[in-house]
């Protein structure tokens, strides 16, 4: 089972995320398709290695797309 | 099985020639290519150092919507850390070769991806692969994600065949994200990982000291490899990990950029069924130069508690009184690591193709703490990387 934490920081977030925001059309997405604003993570893959060495967690990769508005 | 083969074929042979010659995607018009080489080079205060030469390469076609990649790299090893000092052995090096592949698919609001990988050492084989999915919502304000991944490790001894000795590990891998725009400047994901692992993760060369009770209280956190070798019963058997484990993080990450700045934080809460619980913070302020240069500073903080079956030293009462689980990885101990970065990308292309040519470095440095570990108390590790990445 999850720990109770996790799923209340997970609802938390969850509500966070999908309230209060405005709609934002495709002409308005100008600074979302700045490399800087890649929903993925921007680390590397040798930083990656570093972490996962030195830290005993695991897991964080949460985007899978969106942004820019492009495919 | 044959009519698989037919639809794959064609997406390899894309990605083979990407990886071999990238201009194949400029003759195609519609298409866009990337190849990029990489350096890096890790070395810390326990004398472990690391040189990783990577290439990678990939092609893609912004209008269909579809992507291959891949890449390659090569880890030469070489360590003398106290724990090797401790059994009276020499600096080793190691060469780990890894790989992976990846195509993707997303022609309009719906799309897949897949991805396989690799890595190999003569004592250490892992294969994994996965796929995931992604749906946008509300014009591409929204979009949802959710992957699964499947690992297969087998774990040997330098000198040994596999099929003289190796154990098996396998995991998988499950995570569901949500990615949100919230105005025009700013962009929030959720994410959700589990993680089942299932088999004997134990290294075959760690050996975990033992003391009685009454030697054990005179062993302080950072006791010296003499003085755990005095004091220590002869009797000192492998590591013994838990055969099972289920592991959870939640993720959470934020993008604001008002102007010709961007500001990235993550946050990453993780817990696991060996009681390790542990937070992350990531920030990143990347800041524009001009139109070609951009420059940020990091810093990352890392706080973790032990795994239950954690101890500084093992108590025995001899005559083959063992504790069933038993670790020396200091990465299951208390821990904390502050970490702080610089980094650079700079746009070499011509005028209008800025991005055409684009070189970056990073310099990251981390300080350990270990509240609870023999040998060390501490470790400073430096890591620089240099990558220069063309698109055609």
């Amino acid at each position: 089972m999850m720990p109770k934490s996790l799923s209340f920081g997970l609802v938390l977030l969850l509500l966070a995320v999908v309230s209060g925001c405005s709609h934002v059309h495709a002409y308005e997405r100008g600074k979302l398709a700045h490399p800087s604003m890649a929903p993925a993570s921007l680390v590397g893959p040798g930083e990656e290695h570093m972490y996962s060495v030195h830290e005993g967690a695991t897991g964080g990769d949460t985007a899978g797309g969106g942004g820019c508005g492009c495919n | 099985m044959q009519l698989t083969l037919r639809r794959v074929a064609p997406a390899l042979s894309v990605a083979a020639a990407c990886l071999v010659c990238p201009a194949v995607a400029q003759a195609e018009g519609n298409l866009t290519g990337r190849a990029s080489a990489e350096t890096s080079v890790f070395q810390d205060s326990n004398a472990t150092t690391v040189f990783t030469p990577t290439i990678a390469g990939g092609v893609e076609s912004p209008t269909s919507g579809w992507g291959v990649n891949g890449r390659y790299l090569v880890d030469v090893v070489s360590a003398a850390s106290p724990d090797i000092v401790s059994t009276a052995s020499r600096r080793w090096m190691e060469v780990r070769h890894a790989g992976n592949i990846g195509a993707r698919y997303k022609p309009g609001n719906t799309g897949f991806a897949i991805n396989g990988a690799t890595s190999y050492t003569p004592d250490y084989l892992s294969l994994s692969g996965g796929g995931t999915f992604t749906q946008d919502l509300d014009e591409k304000n929204l979009t949802l994600s959710a992957s699964y991944g499947l690992g297969y490790d087998r774990i040997g001894k330098t000198g040994t065949s596999f099929s003289v000795f190796s154990r098996d590990f396998v995991y998988h891998l499950m995570n569901v994200g949500v990615t949100r725009i919230v105005n025009p400047s700013l962009l929030v994901s959720v994410g959700l990982d589990f993680q089942v692992e299932r088999g004997d993760q134990s290294k075959p060369y760690r050996f975990i000291p033992l003391f009685t009770a009454a030697d054990a209280s005179k062993i302080g956190a950072g006791a010296s490899p003499d003085q755990v070798a005095n004091l220590r019963q002869q009797e000192k058997p492998l590591e013994q990990l838990p055969l099972a484990r289920e592991r959870y993080a939640l993720t959470g990450r934020l993008a604001y950029r008002p102007g010709k700045a961007t500001l990235r934080v993550d946050e990453r809460l993780y817990a696991d069924t060996w009681s390790m619980k542990s937070t992350t913070t990531d920030f990143r302020y990347l800041m524009d130069l001009g139109d070609r240069i951009t420059v940020w500073p990091h810093v990352r903080f890392h706080y973790q508690s032990a795994v239950s079956f954690w101890q500084l030293a093992y108590v025995t009462t001899g005559s083959g009184d063992i504790p069933k689980l038993r670790t020396g990885d200091r990465e299951l101990g208390q821990l904390v690591n502050l970490g702080t970065g610089l980094g650079l990308r700079w746009a070499l292309g011509a005028r209008g193709k800025q991005d055409a040519w684009v070189l970056s470095a990073t310099v990251d440095g981390v300080y350990t703490k270990f509240f609870e570990a023999l040998y060390v108390t501490q470790r400073l590790s430096v890591l620089g990387v240099v990558n220069l990445e063309a698109t055609f």
